[in-house]
């Protein structure tokens, strides 16, 4: 089974504008409103990927979270330009914790 | 809760059938657990690599695209990014991790864009920055497909991890040592009983001796 399927990517413009070129269908939102929108376009449509950048999937949290259990699309979050690390991250780190107990990737910090 | 049963030596039998089954379940279980957690730490290694090179490059290219944001006039940078690319596709397959199934996926490249140094949009027109950035969001993406599979995968098996956990420690904690309890409850009342008929043969026997 081998369905061919897009990858779209949902932040604000000027995060976003650069993937326009690298072949991703490119959603670009400014507002709360606008991302929603954007977001029920690409949940109809065939997508495999969604990446969808940190301030964005802030706004969207309560709209994403029955995403990330579902089989397509797959959520990733994204760094934007303004502020790197965060969010992804603890987004996995919560998952880790669920499943093992512990943080562990905490220790490997050190 | 405990396990009532009668006692009778059938029952007891039937006790020690089902003590050693969720053995044998509980060490399945316990193998099925470990397994997925190896899986799941080099997978969780691998994300982690990804999200330090991503946000890296990531940094780079946004700062190259601001760059050529500043050269070009928007009109220009427009016209540019819209034959610079038209949607790529990805194929998701799936594959079985220790019964779950895992998506992988791959971008797959488009025949008529082998060669990817040439950028189909007018050279005097625009500057390398963009090139660049251009470029370097192209590799982005693919890492960016990358780390979208294995952040699932990690999802994916955290869930199992976590229902497999579960069963772990309900048969450890709670059904073996009930059944157990349960067992030897069911052997001390027959030994009871077996003592009660011994005296009161005994019993009997001097009875029917006396007469």
């Amino acid at each position: 089974m081998s369905p061919m399927s897009k990858v779209a990517v949902l932040g604000q413009r000027d995060a976003v504008l650069g993937f326009k070129a690298s072949g991703a269908v490119v959603f670009a939102a400014d507002s709360a409103e606008e991302a929603r929108l954007a977001l029920e376009e690409v949940k109809k449509g065939d997508y495999a990927i969604l990446l969808i950048t940190e301030d964005i999937a802030a706004l969207l949290k309560d709209e994403l979270a029955p995403l990330y259990d579902s089989p397509q699309p797959v959520v990733t979050v994204l760094p934007d330009s303004k502020t790197p690390h965060g969010m992804g991250m603890e987004l996995l780190r919560k998952r880790v914790e669920r499943a093992v107990g512990v943080n562990i990737l905490v220790k490997r910090e050190e | 809760m405990t396990i009532k049963v009668n006692a009778t030596r059938q029952e007891l039998t039937r006790l020690r059938a089902r003590i050693k089954m969720a053995s044998r379940g509980h060490k399945l279980l316990k193998d099925k657990r470990d397994q997925l957690m190896k899986e799941f730490l080099a997978i969780v290694h691998e994300n982690q690599r990804l999200r330090e090179e991503l946000e890296s490059r990531l940094a780079k290219a946004y700062k190259s695209f601001a760059q050529a944001r500043a050269w070009l006039s928007p009109a220009v940078l427009e016209e540019a990014l819209m034959v610079a690319g038209g949607p790529q596709e990805v194929s998701v397959r799936h594959r079985h991790i220790m019964n779950v199934v895992v998506p992988e996926m791959e971008l797959r490249e488009r025949e008529d864009e082998q060669n990817t140094d040439v950028m189909p949009y007018g050279l005097a027109s625009t500057s390398s920055d963009l090139d660049d950035a251009l470029r370097e969001f192209r590799g982005i993406l693919t890492i960016l497909v990358k780390l979208s599979e294995v952040e699932r995968k990690i999802g994916l098996l955290a869930d199992e991890i976590e229902k497999t956990r579960r069963r772990v420690n309900a048969l450890e904690y709670v059904l073996i040592p009930e059944l157990e309890a349960a067992a030897k409850d069911v052997e001390m009342r027959l030994e009871e009983v077996d003592r009660s008929t011994a005296s009161r043969l005994m019993k009997v026997k001097d009875i029917v001796r006396a007469r």
